[in-house]
């Protein structure tokens, strides 16, 4: 072929692409639209205040400003809740709680505690409710529950042609629902009171905007808006699972691109779109998806809050686990970046931590050794970049392993939020024991031995069938506190602390029939967390007042990290697991 | 500032979203990435003032996107020869056009990253030769040798697809 008919070729291969002009219409308008509303706003920022104050007074205090979605920022994620056994079929947000249908146990509500409250199963929830009525549907049939009196009532039979699910309210005496059929699945209005029903459109899982009247649902692999009196359609973007807001002004929904999952947001008025987890891939083999799978985001009362369910992809096929995913206009400073950053890390939520990198490695989290405390240390803004100096604290189960670590955190703003640039460790130390029974101080490369098993006073120890445990030493170096693992049939913790200066040993408690696990120290100094199982495998923990010689027993629980002087431990239940948020100084708990 | 964006827009929009198709080869990541060209784009809108050539400057953002979108979907593969892991090219729709052009289509498969980048930005991109020397930070007159050479390969590879049919 010719030169010349090469090049005709190639641009006759371009000419083929075509451009979607409906597209470059409606991201043109974005540019036009910004443009105009910042000139708007320079001019009447004094009016703009005033309204705004104005209206503070007269909304309730749930609504949140309109802003654009691309203009939400990530405040904080973490999951805090695992599904240990069984599955959860269906979940829905009413009222300040979580309402969880697990399967072959019936509905539970999540609430400072997670208590069953139907022997029901849903296998669909309705995304809102009237009054304080919500819907579920199971095998086919729909139910409405009655949050408050905690009862649920059979409203429609599903029957072998008909089967129902994805209820949601229209009004009072009106419901949509998914009706399964074997070609097309539709999306059906029912009276509950006549049982009449009208074929709407094809399509599921439909979310009603009442003020607009219009259905956001989707349809082979598409979110789709349909005006309800005009029978307009809009596609909003490829994706599953999708949920409005209350208010209709946002929609959350599943997105997958190149086999990663991600949950992705999009203004009502489609004007933009914002992906807010960043899916890593799979920790072993490459397998061209990403480490999670994402399942029904949807929305709390505001507008600023998403439970999404995500399951391990991967090799590590954990239990299904709800995240809480927190959106703010405003962007985290500096110091809450990195915080996050460490607090995602050490509960391994790797999609949220890798957000917060702008060049996220491809392992994050590692099962051993693991975080299991920080405290940040100092800010230094520099000409464009901000130093977050912190230190890390690392421990490795049942072993006699402890290391602190400073980082320097280099931050830089991108798109108006802080993202990790580097991360620099600066120091280690390490506290360890060797294999003549002696512990040693590493600093930096250099060792010093601090003591051996035979300086303990004999009159401490059971039996002579011992080895160290857990161990640390406080945050002014003064003291290591250790522990010694009995070996014989009936295991014994104890838990000592070394004084460095005195070199004298000190007696802080004897767990019975523990096998140690690991200890961890609050940023203060104060106290002390000992994790432990029994013989009987049970999970136990005490909180160690150092300060007070006191201590606390927790049976069923499970520390996870210290964030300052508050602890975030985990409650482990048959069925589940819950992180909560524990004070040790008025000994109270709040839930995520 | 309002008039000037929506003029570059205008003038390039269908130089940009052709160029992320050929990369992509699919119509959704394409608009999200177009999109992500466009924001960044608006944002840094006020540095372009002073800079000699607007389609370099809007291009240079392109190109970088859909790397670092390689980069961050397959961040197993970060790296200097990330660009070697660039999908192949290929379309969702079978062309209609003639068998040389299905050839010239499958050829381009067979040219190295580089000169398929250089292909893409010539062709897809309708990029000048001064324009694509800013973007790769190349000489231009080393490109318009480098181009016309390519031309001469892809010639040689449609006879051999053709003579092989």
């Amino acid at each position: 072929m010719e030169n010349e008919k090469i090049k005709k070729t190639l641009y006759e291969l371009r000419n083929d692409i075509e451009v979607d002009n409906d597209f470059k219409k409606q991201l043109r308008n974005t540019f036009v639209k910004k443009s105009r509303s910042r000139k708007w706003k320079n001019a009447w920022i004094p009016l703009l205040a005033a309204a705004v104050l104005f209206l503070a007074f007269l909304l309730p205090n749930e609504q949140m400003p309109n802003v654009k979605a691309s203009s939400l920022k990530i405040a904080n994620a973490i999951s805090f809740l695992d599904i240990g056994s069984g599955e959860i079929t269906a979940y829905t947000y009413h009222d300040g709680r979580l309402y969880l249908s697990l399967e072959g146990k019936g509905i539970f509500v999540y609430e400072n505690e997670l208590k069953q409250v139907l022997n029901d199963v849903a296998d669909s929830f309705s995304r809102s409710s009237k009054g304080d009525k919500l819907l579920f549907t199971f095998n086919g049939d729909v139910f409405l529950f009655d949050v408050k009196t905690m009862k649920s009532e059979k409203v429609l039979d599903g029957t072998s042609d008909s089967s129902y699910i994805y209820p949601e309210w229209k009004d009072r005496n009106h419901i949509y629902l998914t009706k399964v059929a074997d070609k097309e699945n539709q999306i059906v209005e029912v009276n509950v009171q006549t049982k009449e029903e009208t074929i709407i459109v094809s399509g599921e899982m439909a979310s009603f905007v009442e003020k607009e009247q219009i259905l956001v649902f989707e349809r082979h692999g598409e979110i789709i808006i349909y005006n309800v009196k005009s029978g307009k359609e809009t596609i909003v973007d490829r994706g599953k699972n999708p949920s409005v807001t209350n208010d209709g002004n946002y929609i959350s929904y599943v997105k997958e691109r190149s086999g990663f999952e991600d949950v992705w947001i999009s203004d009502m008025d489609l004007e933009t779109k914002n992906k807010i987890t960043t899916n890593p891939p799979p920790r072993f083999e490459p397998s061209g998806e990403g480490m999670y799978r994402y399942q029904f985001p949807i929305w709390g009362n505001d507008e600023r809050t998403l439970y999404v369910m995500k399951k391990r992809n991967d090799g590590e096929n954990g239990p299904a686990k709800i995240m809480k995913i927190e959106l703010s206009e405003q962007s985290s400073t500096e110091i809450e970046t990195v915080k996050s950053y460490l607090q995602a890390l050490m509960v391994r939520d790797d999609d949220f931590a890798k957000s917060l990198l702008k060049d996220p490695p491809e392992f994050l989290t590692y099962s051993n050794p693991k975080q299991i405390g920080f405290q940040i240390l100092e800010k230094t803004k520099n000409e464009q970049s901000t130093s977050v100096k912190a230190e890390v604290y690392w421990t490795d189960t049942s072993l006699a392993y402890y290391k602190v670590s400073t980082y320097d955190f280099i931050l830089m703003k991108e798109n108006e939020r802080y993202v990790i640039e580097t991360v620099k460790e600066l120091s280690t130390t390490e506290l360890l024991a060797n294999e003549q029974n002696e512990i040693e101080l590493v600093k930096d490369g250099k060792r010093e031995l601090l003591f051996s098993l035979q300086d303990i006073p004999q009159s401490f120890i059971q039996t002579e069938n011992v080895r160290f445990s857990s161990l640390l030493h406080t945050h002014d170096g003064k003291n290591v506190i250790f522990s010694l693992q009995g070996m014989d049939e009936t295991s014994e913790v104890t838990l000592f602390s070394f004084n460095r200066e005195t070199k004298s040993f000190n007696l802080l408690a004897t767990l019975e029939g523990g096998i140690m696990y690991k200890i961890a120290l609050d940023a203060t100094g104060r106290y002390l967390t000992a994790d432990y199982s029994t013989d009987a495998l049970d999970s136990k923990m005490i909180i160690f007042d150092l300060e007070k010689g006191k201590q606390t027993d927790f049976t069923n629980v499970r520390s996870k990290f210290w964030k300052g002087d508050k602890l975030i431990l985990e409650e482990v239940a048959e069925t589940h697991s819950m992180y909560y948020q524990y004070d040790p100084h008025t000994g109270s708990k709040i839930n995520y | 500032m309002e008039v000037k964006f929506v003029d570059l827009y205008d003038a390039y929009f269908d130089d940009v979203y052709r160029y992320v198709y050929v990369k992509t080869s699919n119509k959704w990541d394409t608009e999200d990435l177009v999109s992500d060209v466009f924001r960044k784009a608006f944002e840094k809108f006020s540095m372009l003032e002073g800079h000699p050539n607007d389609k370099a400057w809007l291009f240079t953002i392109a190109r970088n996107t859909v790397i670092d979108y390689y980069r961050k979907n397959k961040s197993v593969l970060i790296g200097d020869e990330f660009e070697q892991y660039l999908s192949p090219l290929k379309f969702e729709d079978p062309f209609d056009g003639t068998t040389e052009k299905e050839c010239l289509q499958k050829s381009l498969r067979h040219l190295s990253d580089e000169d398929l980048e250089i292909t893409e930005l010539r062709y897809f991109a309708d990029l000048k030769f001064k324009d694509m020397a800013v973007i790769l930070k190349k000489e231009e007159g080393s490109l318009r040798v480098k181009t016309n050479r390519i031309t001469k390969k892809l010639g040689v590879l449609v006879k051999k697809c053709l003579g092989g049919l």
